[in-house]
């Protein structure tokens, strides 16, 4: 991975949600995944961005869905994990668990 | 999701916020989802804490996105509408002013109100300027010119009166916000216009004829 591809913290949470989420994911399923599981708060601000990020990036892409009455009429953009991303994501998690892997302190294993 | 699923309308100010900052892409879907998440709570947590969960949600996503809008380079954008707005603005300012000064040597109640007279249009041509280049950059050159109203009454202090004062504040960037406006409703009614251009044209040129007849 070259410099300046690493992901960050909140990109990993992102492309994992968008891993679970699957076809049809956008902002608010996104927000509210990471929101229930990480159990943290999370601003669909902070989503967008990250996620806008992400695609410049060639790791996810977007395409524009339906607008639905529940959303006053507005369209969605869904979101989908390409290839690249996915291996980012892979490469990124095993670097952490590397790092982790055998790690005593004094609370505990790591 | 269950609950009472009419459509309840978020907070329309907070959505204020988001809308100057939000690029055109993603000025309709975040907005939507922003509108369907609120439902959501509306229906579990009810109107009261929906809205200060939306509050919460516009306050938090503001940073960030404004991060977002800088890395993509729109605020240069902004700037460079803004910088040429004014300059446009002292330009033309400076010529009246300097043609004012030749016909009345010592300021004078006159002299202010034509002052005034000339400031309308001159930020009228800025904001409708500033509306074709970049129609994102309009409030924030509203902004500017209020700020650089006020920046110049902090400077001139009891030198003008009172009425000049609050004048300067209040016609630059209402002119602004009107010329920009008169852009935006051109715009819209051009793009509109060219659908239909071909059978209003033919229909015009019918009724032309009939008259002729």
């Amino acid at each position: 991975m070259a410099k300046g591809e690493y992901l960050g913290e909140f990109e990993q949470l992102i492309l994992l949600a968008l891993l679970r989420l699957g076809e049809g994911a956008y902002g608010m399923t996104v927000r509210r995944e990471i929101e229930e599981r990480a159990e943290r708060p999370v601003s669909i601000g902070a989503v967008y961005a990250t996620l806008e990020r992400l695609e410049a990036k060639g790791y996810v892409s977007s395409y524009i869905g339906e607008a639905t009455a529940e959303r006053g009429g507005r369209a969605k953009r869904h979101f989908r994990l390409e290839s690249e991303g996915e291996q980012a994501l892979r490469s990124s998690l095993e670097t952490v668990r590397k790092m982790a892997r055998g790690l005593k302190t004094k609370w505990g294993a790591i | 999701m269950g609950g009472d699923m009419s459509f309840q309308a978020p907070p329309r100010f907070a959505a204020l916020l988001l809308v100057l900052i939000l690029p055109e892409r993603e000025k309709e879907t975040l907005r939507g989802d922003l509108v369907e998440e609120y439902n959501l709570v509306v229906a579990s947590l009810g109107e009261r804490r929906a809205r200060r969960w939306y509050w919460k949600q516009m306050a938090r996503s503001v940073a960030p996105l404004l991060w977002a809008s800088f890395r993509r380079g729109d605020w240069l954008k902004t700037l460079g509408a803004v910088t040429a707005g004014y300059v446009i603005v002292v330009t033309l300012v400076a010529t009246g002013e300097y043609a004012l000064s030749e016909i009345f040597p010592a300021p004078t109640r006159l002299y202010a109100v034509i002052s005034l007279l000339i400031g309308f249009p001159v930020m009228f041509v800025a904001g409708y300027f500033v509306a074709r280049i970049r129609s994102r950059a309009v409030s924030s050159f509203a902004v500017f010119v209020t700020l650089m109203g006020l920046l110049s009454l902090a400077v001139t202090g009891d030198a003008a009166p009172l009425w000049y004062q609050i004048s300067l504040v209040l016609v630059g960037p209402t002119a602004a916000l009107l010329g920009a406006r008169l852009f935006i409703k051109n715009n819209q009614t051009r793009s509109n216009g060219s659908s239909g251009n071909f059978d209003q044209e033919n229909s015009g040129r019918q009724s032309n004829r009939e008259n002729m007849d």
